[in-house]
This record gives structure tokens, C-alpha cells and sequence, in this order.
């Protein structure tokens, strides 16, 4: 320390001084009044006076845990979850957005802290402070339900409900008016929980809009005046809300019921039966599985879910008692204009603003809901359910309200520019067609089946269908639309409503249908009515013509909509197949049809090689119940089946539906040559076109030597072509091979097929390898019958000597494949070796050329080298003709052979003689 | 030697050695044979253990064996129809049978025809019972499988505005069915059908629920279970039998990595031609399977082997086991069971003749007590024999307080029940 400069006690103490200095004003003043002089100061007196400057600390400096995330302000979870609850609503909200940076930058922390982050933010659905309640939903809900799966959450959901049914019946409106956005993100991600919750919610819902009356079960509108929005849009909020919970409830039981009808489920519970392993399946019923997967199904379940059919059907009926008199009262008020008297009866046609027919469209889609609820309730057996009862007690005031001024006409024009802000709050524009559809939706649910009763609002509803189905219908919303007619028609149909109405309507619809373009959603739903129609019991509704123009029209519809609407086009099948099996196929009798239906199998370009393999299936299957086969459509098949657009299991499962079709109708002498003839075709590998083109073009490559009684040709690759599908022939073969087994005269059959090959030799002077290569392999399962026994081996001994000689065949496996079947069938014939040599030493005695001799001693070679010496040395006979023809050759051999070739020559007579001694 | 607990029925096409033939399943002995015609595709059926119905190949006739007299001409029923699927209830109380796309209900004690169901559209291939009569099942040419429950479909034959309707219709085939077979549990069993479209689809009856496609490499045309419904056995086109396996993989307590072969049979493999009848032995240890390559082979289910072939003489059309009839082993006992002649006539329209009233629903009540139960009243007797130690004149007295007990009791019921409407 310097000299001269105060030391820290004497600093401190002067600071003391002057502190004191307050405590001594008295003391100063009477100084002052004495002395009147300022006291100099001394020199070495320091300034102590500081200031003072508040730091922001942006960031914490802890340093801690580097492992756990944290915030930009070095929060981590913990720290965020504990000021949750923090008194100040700048703190809450500050966790709240905390939380959000944190879970956006580390999903993975969602999983972990689950639990916290559900009961942290449940807690803050009825918080004071709007920022931090809105905040929650916004940032925190919005971040996490998509990422959690129903099985997640469902653990903490009593506690989101609870906290959700508190929101909701809070003394604050805005907490109230905040619930309905955590309800909306629940039914968006969890409409199932929230189905099972639907006892809490939906009362605490219907309250919202309405008050109790007493004791009484009538409830009655209610209006707070006092409310920021107007009654008008927070009903039109409430009831859009409303419209998703039934949305939810439906999807939720119809999972139940939907299961049953085939289709969706079908293809993940095939199981493809493999013949290399143990195959095993478990097959239980829905049930069982749900039983598995659900949790908690012993408590939980039993007693809050609604899930048998009974308990739904009961809550309905609840809810329709109180909603549809609520619904009736929105109703009223939002109808347009006041029914003047006098004026009912020219009010048809009444105009309302758009604002308007969004609440007369919401009221309409609720009532429509409960009311599909109600059927979605009823049982298999004919007991009317509670829902409908309750529902029919309404008939009379819906007539009233609902019909009294239909129909409705939409006047979307009347937006100014300053409506239009306010505009966000009605969901979408509605048409007066949608509104005055679902009207007549709802009302036509009041029909019953076969009942006698007169309704006189029913020619209303007649006519106006009329009118819209005969309007040029080229809207948006065409689906919905066109849903809703179906509907309609379908329940005008059962209705004793008379013939020539229904068959106009039906006509009317037909026409709509027909102008439908073929990819549009309408044309799909369209034509799910008449398919229903048809194949159903109601056949009666559509006339005869309008059902075979119908089923006729649907060959060319096929074609169009198989590319960009394959659901339509597995329809449209599934459609045919039944039309087939249910005796409605006239319509495949007639040529344009058949026509059309041949074109489908066409390898190229044809409908079936756009489809996916199921529809390939359906397709082919269609082949089964075709009335009559032709051989245009044959040839087709044949060249479909040598395709490589098509797999092989299709193609087995193709020539499968014939080979069936050919043993049900096999009495019919037409049918059985077209099938036999097709046969023969697949066996020979090659179509005839190309092995007449081949023949004519290359006379040289079929030169008949005397080695090959059965002259055989390979068709050469032709540039740029693939080169031949050896495997899918040998499949092919297979194929047909089994195919004939099952015949019940397989033996004429195959003599059929053999004479077929032997005509197709005498007419080109030659056949294909793999013709000859069929004939083999499939004479290898048969008993040859004693006629066809020359010509097969003929054709064996062509095919083993060529195979022997020739190189031809790139691939050395498939050579390999078709030497062995010559072989094998070889030895099966009797004297077949024997046979083959004798022809050798004929050959060779009458003088054969250079390559032919060279040819046979390399018959001769590989047949005692290539692992098949023992067919040989056991038969006696054979190792004398093999002796024989060694003898002779060896003694002519040197005078026979040309210079060029007598080295190759000898070292193979060289090679024959080492094996013949061994 | 002891009786044989199950034998073998076969039947084949020719009918020339036999229609029919009884086997015993372990020796291959023919335990008796039945002859004359030959009997069609699944209609081969025992009635009530007393009697051999089978439904010819040919001719709109249904043939009648009492198993007992074996060399006697059997009673021919004429139908409708040549007969493609004939089954009678585990009692024998009735009898359905497939005449084109028409279903034929006769009840055997009266041969009254009860009623004709026309619901497939095509020819019906194949009927089997559940194992408790309460249901039938139909398969047919056009690709449908129906569930029926019998009462419901009797208590419509006297309404005719009601139209009986089949509890279940499955649609998913593409091709048509050719066999069906039954598991065990009355109305809660399962269902396995077969088809052309190469594939087996399990179903169940209670919730009408497509359980599982099979989808094989060949046209499927006989299917079965055995008892205990751990496999699923499919006679294919191609004449293998293949096997899938209704359980998981079976848990190894040691793994060794080199341990390849699969475990359990894939495929039996011998017949050359499709195969279009199968069985299983009650204990679920033999197969039975009958081809168009006029064989029946038995094989033993876990190792795969072909047991024994029992040649025939043309397609075999039916491998039935049961569990042996008295007949079969003791000529000597009576068919105790009323067998009347099928009608060909609908019952409703024979009222008309007769003015019977068609409100009458005969049944049949067992006229005579089986072995079984006469063996039970004996020990009955044995055990407690003061019941037969009761007078005459005591059990008088004891009938006479009953009744006055029965009497008061239907006053009681009466008043209240008229009370309650009166208030």
C-alpha cells in the first residue's frame, strides 16, 4: 500500500461519516447557525460516492450439467417445469415458450417428461392469464400431441378431460372460450379417447350453448349478453365443435362394425404359403386382438367406454333428446326473414346471406350426424332402438321448420369487404344444393321402409332431387353432393313411392352418371349405387336396360380409369365378378364386350399389365365364368403367358382358371380343342409366326442331318432383343405339365398335344428346341401311351445329340437342364440308349459328312465322360454298338477326314477310346 | 379283437367294387363294404348311426344303407335333382341336401321336405353342420359361403312372407368355393373354406370376421382341420396336401445356430392327381386323403409319411371318418331310427290334400335309450335303490300332493299375471 493514500479502513470509516451525516442533520444545523463556514476538506479525502447500474443477465452463467439441454437462458426442463407454477403470469408464460424452444430442439425429451408436460399444461387450460393459457395450447399442445401416440397419452387423459371439463364450465367466459381450442386439438388427434370421455364433455358442451330449465329435462337457448362474440358465432363455434365430436363418435363405432366387410383388411392377413419353410398363422377374431392390444380392458374399459352397441345406442337417444330441441331452436332463429302470414305459401325459395346458411348448414350437419348415429346404433335384430324413437317424436316439428321454406337458395354474393374479416369465423361457403341436399337427407330418414303412410312433403323432396340431379352438375364439392343424392335415392327407392317416379329419378342419376368424367370422385360414388343396385337384392329398382347398358358400359370404363383411379378399377371388377357369378352375364355374351374384354389381356399395352397384381388376379378370374371361350382371346392368353410383363404366379394361376374352366365345361367338344390347342401352344415356346419367319429366313440352320430324326431349330437373338426366357418356359412346361395330370383323360390329351407338335414339324420341316424340350418333360411324368412312342424318342435323341453338338445356348445352366430331361426320358423308353448309338453307326455307315462325324464322336465323348457312363456300361447291348462304331471308324477314320480337321478328330477318338476302355 | 374306436368310410365313382366301403384305420382291413351305384362329391353321410346316405354320382337319387345288413339292396329316394352335397345333423334329426343352387331340408323321421332355400346364385358345392346341428354352412359355384342357423331358418317355413336369410354371407372369394370345413363350438366355431382362387380363408361365425387368407400355389379343392384346430390341412390341384400350422412358432428352450431343419410337416406328397377329400383321425395324429388318382392314402400327420394306400377303382369322392356305429360291429342290433321316404313336395303344399295342420312341428324323441344311458340308469339303481323301495300306494299319495302343489301354482301365476295387466 502507497503512502498517502487512505487505507481501506480509513476509507470505509469516512464513508461511515458521511453516512451518519443523515442521522446528524439536527447536529449539522446547529454547526451550521454557529459557524456558518464550511469546513474545508482535507486532501486526502477520497470520493466514495458510487453509482449504481442494473445488469440484465441474458443468460445464466451456470455451468453445471453440460449433458442436459437447455434454453437459450440456460433453463433446463426441471427448472421450466417448476416455473409452471409460478405465481407471476410473466414467469408461467416465459416456461411455457421455454418449454416449446426446448421440446422443438429435443423431441426426444417429450417422451421422457411426458407425464410433466401433460399435467403442467392441463394445469394452464383454466389459467387467469390468457396469454399463458393461449400460449400452452399454441406452443406446447400443438408441439407435442403430434408427436405421442394414442396408447401414450391415454394414461394421462382423465386428467386433460378433467382439466378440460373445468376449463369449460369456468365462471370466466374467455377461459371458456379458450377450452373450445384445446377440444378442438384433442378431437383432432385423439378422437377415440375422446369418445370415451364423450359422457363429461358433451354435457359440459351442450351447457355451453344452453341452460337447464329447472328441473325439467328441456333445456332452453341461452344468450349472455355481456359476451364478447355474438350469441350467433359462439353457437356457430359450439356447434362446428359439436359436428367433429359426432364425426369422432361415428368413425370410433363404425371401426367396430366396418372390420366385417371384406376388402381393406384382406390383404395383410394373406399369408403366401411357401413350400420352404413351416408356415404358421394365428387366426383369431377382431375381438381377441383388441383384447391384446387395448390396456386395461378389465376396469377401464368395461365400465367408461361405450363400445357395445347397446350403451351407444342409449347415450344416443340422450343426446338427441337434448340436442335436437336446441338445434330446432338455433334453427328458428337463424332461418331467414319472419314468416309473415299470408306469405307461407309463396316463401318457397327463400334467399339468405352466407353467414346465415353456414349456421343453417352446421344445425343441418349436427342433425344429420345424430341421426347416422341412430343407425349406426341399431342392432342386427329387428328391435327399434331407443335413438330411433326419440328421433321419430321430432317428425313433426322437423316438418315444420326444416321443409317450411325449402328450398333454400344461397346468396354468396352479399360479402362486402368488411364482412369478409369476420368471415373466418363460418367455417366454408355453403351451396344451397349442399344445404337443400342435407335437408332432404334428413328428411328423408323419416321414410320407412314398406310403410303405407302419406307424406305430404315427399313430392317436394321428389321434385327437387329431379331438379338438381337433371342440373348441369359440375360444382366443387361434388363428392359430398353426390353422396348425399345416393343417399337420398337409395331411401326414396324403398319407399312405396311409385314406379314411374323412381325409374325417371333413376334414369336421371343414370344420365349424370354416364356424363361423369371416369376419374372423378362423383363418377366412383355413382357407380357404387348401381353396382349396389344390381348385385344386391333391391335389383328391382333399376330397369333391365339401364342395368345391362350398365354393366356393358363398364368393359369400356375399365381402360380409362385404370391408370389414375385404380380403386375404381378394382371396383369395377370386384363389379363384373359378382355380375358373372350372380347370372347377370348376358352382357358378356354380346361381341362388343368380348371384344373389349380380349383387348384387356393384350401383353403390351393392355389393362392388365397396368394393374396391380390382386386386380391381375380378379381379372384372370373373370376368365372362369366367361360364357364362351374364343381363340382370338386364346391366342392372346398364350402370348400373354410367354410375356414378361406378367409374373409367374399369375401366369400359373392363369392357366390354373382354364385348366378349372376346361374341367367344368370339358363336355363341350369347342372348349376342350381351344384348351388342348392352347396348351400345345405354351409348350411350344415360340409363336408360330416367328418360327415360320425363322424357317423361311434361315433354311440353312435347319439342315436335316441324319443325327436328328426330329430336325430341331433355335431361333437366334435377333439384335437388340432380349434373349429367350429359358426359366419362364421351363415354369411353362411345368405348368402345363401338372395342368395335364388333373385332366381326367390326361393320356388322349397328351396324344392330342404330341400329334399337334408333329404337324407344326411337318408343315416347317422343323420344330423349335423348346417345343421339343415340353415334349420331354412333360412324357418324363407320363406313361407314354404306345402310339406316341416313336415320335417322342425320335424327338429325344434330336434333342440330347443337338444339345451334345451345339453350343448355341449361352446360358450353361439351362443347356445343362434341358440335356438332363433328353437324358433321363432317354433311359425311361425302352432300348432309348440303344437307340441313339444305332443311329450313330447308320449314320456314320452311309457316309457321313465331316461335321456329322465329328458330331458323333462327340456324342460319344460326353456321353461317357459327363457323369453318364453308367447308362451305358449297365446295358450290355449298348457297349457292343459303342465297340462296333469304334471299330469302324477307327478303321476308316484316317481316309474319311479331311487335313483341316483330323487333329481335333483324333484327339476326340483318342479321348472315346480311353473311356470306351475303361 | 377290440372294435376299432374310429373307422374309415370311402366312396369312389366307378362304384364298381363297392358304393362303399368301411376301413378300419389302423389295419386297412375293409370292415364291411356297401354296394350298388356310386356316390357323388361330399355326400357321404352316416344317419344317426344306423344308416349310410349317399347321394349318387349320376342320378336324382339318394341311396339308403341300414349299416347293419350289409349285402342287402340299399332303399333309393328320388329327388329333385341330381344331389351335389348331402349332410345330415350330428343326431340325425336332419337331413340337407345341395340340388343345384337350391338347399333341401328334409326332417328324416317324417321325410317331410320342411323347406328349399334359394339364396346362392349358382350350383351349392358343398354343406357341412357344425358340430352341434345349430348351424350349416354352404359353398358354392359362386364364389359364396353362407352360415345358416337352422332353427331360424325352420321357423320361417310357416310364414311365407318371411324369406329366410343366411346369418352370414362372405364374399371375398374369387373363384368358386369347393370345400368347407367346420371347427369345433357349435356357433362360435371357425370356419375354413376353400376355393379355385388358390386360396383357404378362415372365418368366424360369431363376429363374421374374415380371420386369415391362405394363399397357395395351387387351386385348392379340399380343406380340413383336425380336432384340436392346431393345423389346417389343403389338398391342392397338383396333388399335394399342404399343411399350415394354427400356432406360433413353439418356443426352443436351447437355440443352436446350426440347428436348420424346420420343424412340423409343410407338405404330404405322393398323389399324382388333385386330391378332393380330406380327413382327420380323431386323435389328430392321421391324415386321409382320397384323389382322382383312385387312391385313398393315410399318412401319419408329424412325420409325413404315407401309412397305408387304399386303391380304388376311380375318383375317390369321399373320406369320411366317424366314430364306429354299433351297426358296423354287431348285425344283430335294429336301426331304431324312423326313416321315411324324402318327399319331393314342400310340407306347406301337402296340407292342402290332407287338411293336416301344418302348425304341427313334428320332433323326434329317441324311442329307446342308448347303451350308454341304459348303463348309466343301472347305476343309478345300484347306488339308491330306496327309490324302487317306494309302494305303490306311497308314490300315489306323492302324485296327489304334486298335482295340488302344480294347481296352486297356476292359479298364482294366473292371478298376477291378469293382475298386473288389470293395474
Amino acid at each position: 500500500m502507497r503512502r498517502g493514500e487512505p487505507s481501506v479502513g480509513e476509507s470505509l470509516r469516512n464513508s461511515f461519516q458521511d453516512v451518519c451525516a443523515h442521522g446528524l442533520v439536527v447536529v449539522k444545523k446547529l454547526n451550521d447557525r454557529k459557524w456558518q463556514k464550511k469546513l474545508k476538506k482535507a486532501d486526502n479525502v477520497t470520493n466514495a460516492s458510487f453509482k449504481s447500474r442494473s445488469i440484465q443477465i441474458s443468460q445464466h452463467l451456470k455451468t453445471g450439467d453440460s449433458t442436459q439441454p437447455v434454453t437459450k437462458k440456460k433453463h433446463n426442463i426441471a427448472e421450466l417445469f417448476s416455473h409452471c407454477r409460478h405465481y407471476s403470469p410473466s414467469v408461467r408464460h416465459e416456461a411455457v415458450t421455454g418449454l416449446k424452444e426446448l421440446l422443438s430442439e429435443n423431441p426426444q425429451l417429450i417422451d421422457g417428461h411426458l407425464p410433466d408436460i401433460i399435467e403442467k399444461s392441463a394445469e394452464m387450460f383454466s389459467d387467469k392469464d390468457s396469454t399463458v393459457r393461449r400460449g400452452a395450447v399454441k406452443h406446447l399442445l400443438k408441439l407435442v400431441f403430434p408427436v405421442i401416440s394414442e396408447k401414450q397419452i391415454a394414461p394421462f387423459f382423465p386428467l386433460v378431460s378433467a382439466h378440460l371439463c373445468c376449463a369449460m364450465t369456468h365462471i370466466n367466459d374467455d377461459i371458456k372460450m379458450d377450452s373450445l381450442a384445446v377440444l378442438d386439438l384433442l378431437l383432432d388427434h385423439f378422437p377415440k379417447l375422446m369418445v370415451t370421455k364423450s359422457s363429461q364433455v358433451l354435457t359440459n358442451f351442450i351447457e355451453q350453448i344452453s341452460r337447464q330449465q329447472g328441473q325439467g329435462q328441456s333445456r332452453s337457448l341461452t344468450i349472455n349478453p355481456s359476451s364478447g362474440t355474438s350469441s350467433m358465432k359462439w353457437r356457430l363455434l359450439v356447434m362446428s365443435r359439436l359436428q367433429k365430436f359426432l364425426k369422432a363418435v361415428l368413425v370410433f363405432h363404425g371401426e367396430n362394425k366396418d372390420v366385417a366387410s371384406e376388402g381393406e383388411c384382406d390383404v395383410n392377413k394373406t399369408l403366401d404359403f411357401l413350400d420352404s419353410k413351416v408356415n404358421c398363422v394365428q387366426a383369431f377374431s377382431q375381438s381377441y386382438h383388441a383384447l391384446w392390444t387395448s390396456p386395461g380392458y378389465l376396469l377401464s374399459m368395461a365400465s367408461k367406454v361405450p363400445d357395445s352397441s347397446s350403451s351407444l345406442d342409449s347415450d344416443i337417444s340422450k343426446a338427441v333428446q337434448t340436442l335436437i330441441p336446441l338445434m330446432l331452436e338455433c334453427w328458428v332463429e337463424a332461418t331467414p326473414g319472419s314468416d309473415k302470414p299470408g306469405q307461407s305459401g309463396k316463401h318457397r325459395g327463400q334467399a339468405c346471406d352466407s353467414t346465415s346458411a353456414g349456421m343453417l348448414y352446421h344445425i343441418l350437419c349436427v342433425t344429420r350426424l345424430l341421426w347416422e348415429c341412430v343407425h349406426r346404433g341399431q342392432k342386427p335384430d329387428h328391435q327399434t332402438p331407443e335413438g330411433l324413437v326419440s328421433m321419430f317424436k321430432y317428425q313433426r316439428e322437423f316438418e315444420t321448420h326444416f321443409l317450411s321454406k325449402f328450398p333454400y337458395m344461397v346468396n354468396n354474393a352479399v360479402t362486402s369487404g368488411k364482412k369478409e374479416t369476420n368471415k373466418d369465423l363460418i367455417l366454408e361457403k355453403v351451396s344451397g344444393v349442399t344445404l337443400n341436399l342435407t335437408v332432404c337427407d334428413i328428411m328423408t330418414n323419416f321414410l320407412q321402409p314398406h310403410s303405407h303412410q302419406v307424406l305430404d312433403w315427399l313430392p317436394l323432396v321428389i321434385r327437387y332431387m329431379m331438379r338438381v340431379l337433371s342440373k348441369d352438375g359440375s360444382q366443387k364439392g361434388g363428392k359430398h353432393n353426390a353422396s348425399l343424392v345416393v343417399k337420398i335415392v337409395r331411401r326414396l327407392c324403398l319407399t312405396n313411392i311409385s314406379d314411374e317416379e323412381v325409374s325417371s329419378l333413376v334414369n336421371v342419376l343414370y344420365h349424370r352418371y354416364q356424363q361423369a368424367s371416369p376419374t372423378s370422385a362423383e363418377k366412383t360414388v355413382f357407380f357404387g349405387f348401381f353396382a349396389d343396385c344390381i348385385l344386391k337384392e333391391g335389383n328391382a329398382v333399376l330397369s333391365l336396360e339401364v342395368a345391362n347398358s350398365f354393366l356393358s358400359s363398364l368393359a369400356e370404363l375399365l381402360p380409362l380409369c385404370v391408370q389414375d383411379n385404380p380403386g375404381m378399377a378394382s371396383l369395377i371388377l370386384h363389379t363384373l365378378r359378382m355380375a358373372c357369378v350372380q347370372n347377370c352375364s348376358q352382357f358378356m355374351v354380346e361381341p362388343d364386350f368380348l371384344k373389349i374384354f380380349c383387348s384387356f389381356f393384350e401383353p403390351d399395352h393392355g389393362v392388365i399389365s397396368h394393374l396391380p397384381p390382386l386386380d391381375q388376379r380378379q381379372l384372370i378370374g373373370l376368365l372362369y365364368f366367361l360364357p364362351r371361350l374364343q381363340s382370338q382371346l386364346l391366342k392372346m392368353l398364350t402370348s400373354l403367358c410367354r410375356h414378361s410383363k406378367l409374373n409367374e404366379q399369375e401366369v400359373t394361376f392363369l392357366i390354373q382358371v382354364l385348366q378349372n374352366r376346361y374341367i367344368k365345361h370339358g363336355e363341350t367338344s369347342q372348349e376342350a380343342i381351344l384348351y388342348v390347342g392352347f396348351l400345345a401352344n405354351i409348350l411350344t415356346g415360340m409363336p408360330q409366326k416367328d418360327l415360320v419367319e425363322q424357317t423361311g429366313r434361315d433354311p440353312g440352320s435347319h439342315v436335316r442331318t441324319g443325327l436328328q430324326p426330329v430336325p430341331l431349330v433355335y431361333p437366334a437373338v435377333k439384335e437388340g432383343q432380349k434373349p429367350y426366357d429359358w426359366h419362364r418356359h421351363f415354369t411353362l412346361v411345368k405348368v402345363v405339365s401338372t395342368m395335364m395330370s388333373q385332366c381326367t383323360n390326361s393320356v388322349e390329351v397328351f396324344q392330342v398335344i404330341v400329334t399337334v407338335v408333329e404337324k407344326l414339324m411337318t408343315t416347317n420341316g422343323c420344330i423349335p428346341l423348346q417345343a421339343v424340350y415340353g415334349l420331354c418333360k412333360m412324357a418324363e411324368s407320363f406313361s407314354v401311351p404306345p402310339a406316341c412312342t416313336p415320335i417322342l424318342k425320335n424327338a429325344c435323341i434330336s434333342l440330347v445329340t443337338y444339345m451334345f453338338t451345339c453350343e448355341e445356348l449361352a446360358n450353361p445352366n439351362v443347356a445343362e437342364v434341358i440335356l438332363n430331361t433328353g437324358c433321363n426320358l432317354l433311359c425311361q423308353m425302352e432300348n432309348g440308349v440303344e437307340d441313339m448309338f444305332r443311329l450313330l453307326l447308320n449314320t456314320y455307315n452311309t457316309g457321313a459328312s465331316v461335321e456329322e462325324v465329328l458330331a458323333i464322336l462327340k456324342v460319344c465323348v460326353k456321353f461317357l465322360t459327363m457323369k453318364r457312363s453308367h447308362l451305358v456300361q449297365c446295358n450290355p447291348e449298348t457297349v457292343q454298338l459303342m465297340m462296333e462304331l469304334q471299330r469302324v471308324m477307327r478303321s476308316k477314320a484316317m481316309s474319311n477326314v479331311e487335313e483341316s480337321v483330323s487333329s481335333e478328330s483324333e484327339k476326340l477318338m483318342t479321348q472315346f477310346e480311353y473311356h470306351l476302355s475303361l | 379283437m377290440a372294435a376299432p374306436i374310429e373307422v374309415l368310410i370311402t366312396s369312389d365313382v366307378s362304384g364298381q367294387l363297392w358304393n362303399s366301403c368301411i376301413w378300419d384305420l389302423n389295419s386297412g382291413a375293409s370292415l364291411s363294404c356297401y354296394k350298388g351305384d356310386a356316390t357323388n362329391h361330399r355326400s357321404l353321410c352316416i344317419l344317426g348311426g344306423q344308416y349310410l346316405l349317399g347321394a349318387s354320382c349320376t342320378k336324382p337319387l339318394i341311396n339308403v344303407w341300414a349299416l347293419q345288413r350289409r349285402e342287402q339292396h340299399q332303399l333309393k329316394m328320388i329327388c329333385a335333382g341330381k344331389v351335389n352335397s348331402l349332410t345330415v345333423t350330428h343326431d340325425g334329426t336332419y337331413c340337407v341336401a345341395a340340388v343345384a343352387e337350391n338347399i333341401h331340408i328334409w326332417q328324416v323321421c317324417t321325410g317331410n321336405l320342411l323347406v328349399v332355400l334359394t339364396r346362392h346364385y349358382q350350383a351349392v358345392n358343398v354343406i357341412r353342420f357344425t358340430d352341434n346341428g345349430s348351424h350349416f354352412v354352404s359353398g358354392g359355384e359362386d364364389n359364396l359361403v353362407m352360415v345358416w342357423p337352422l332353427a331360424s331358418v325352420l321357423t320361417c317355413i310357416h310364414n311365407p312372407s318371411v324369406k329366410p336369410e343366411p346369418l352370414r354371407i362372405w364374399s371375398s372369394h374369387s373363384l368358386p368355393v369347393t370345400d368347407v370345413h367346420v371347427g369345433r363350438g357349435g356357433a362360435q366355431s371357425r370356419v375354413v373354406s376353400s376355393s379355385l382362387d388358390q386360396t383357404c380363408k378362415i372365418w368366424d361365425i360369431v363376429s363374421g370376421d374374415l380371420l386369415q387368407t391362405i394363399l397357395f400355389p395351387g387351386s385348392v379343392l379340399s380343406v380340413t382341420m383336425d380336432a384340436a384346430e392346431l393345423r389346417v390341412f389343403a389338398g391342392s390341384s397338383s396333388g399335394h396336401v399342404y399343411c399350415v400350422h394354427l400356432y406360433g412358432q413353439p418356443i426352443k428352450f436351447e437355440r443352436h445356430v446350426e440347428d436348420q431343419d424346420p420343424e412340423g410337416v409343410i407338405c404330404y406328397k405322393g398323389h399324382s392327381k388333385q386330391v378332393t377329400c380330406l380327413c382327420v383321425s380323431m386323435d389328430g395324429s392321421k391324415l386321409v386323403s382320397g384323389s382322382h388318382d383312385s387312391s385313398v392314402k393315410i399318412w401319419d400327420i408329424f412325420s409325413g409319411q404315407c401309412i397305408r394306400t387304399l386303391p380304388h377303382k376311380g375318383h375317390v369322392t369321399n373320406t369320411v371318418i366317424v366314430p364306429t356305429p354299433q351297426a358296423v360291429l354287431d348285425p344283430a342290433v335294429k336301426p331304431t331310427l324312423p326313416l321315411q321316404s324324402f318327399k319331393r313336395h314342400l310340407v306347406s303344399e301337402r296340407r292342402d290334400d290332407t287338411g293336416a295342420d301344418s302348425r304341427v312341428l313334428s320332433l323326434r324323441i329317441p324311442s329307446s335309450l342308448g347303451r350308454e344311458q341304459k348303463f348309466e340308469e343301472n347305476l343309478f339303481d345300484n347306488q339308491d335303490g330306496s327309490v324302487e323301495m317306494g309302494t305303490s300306494e306311497a308314490s300315489k299319495e306323492e302324485l296327489k300332493r304334486l298335482k295340488v302343489i302344480n294347481r296352486e301354482l297356476y292359479t298364482f301365476a294366473v292371478d298376477n299375471i291378469l293382475n298386473k295387466q288389470v293395474t
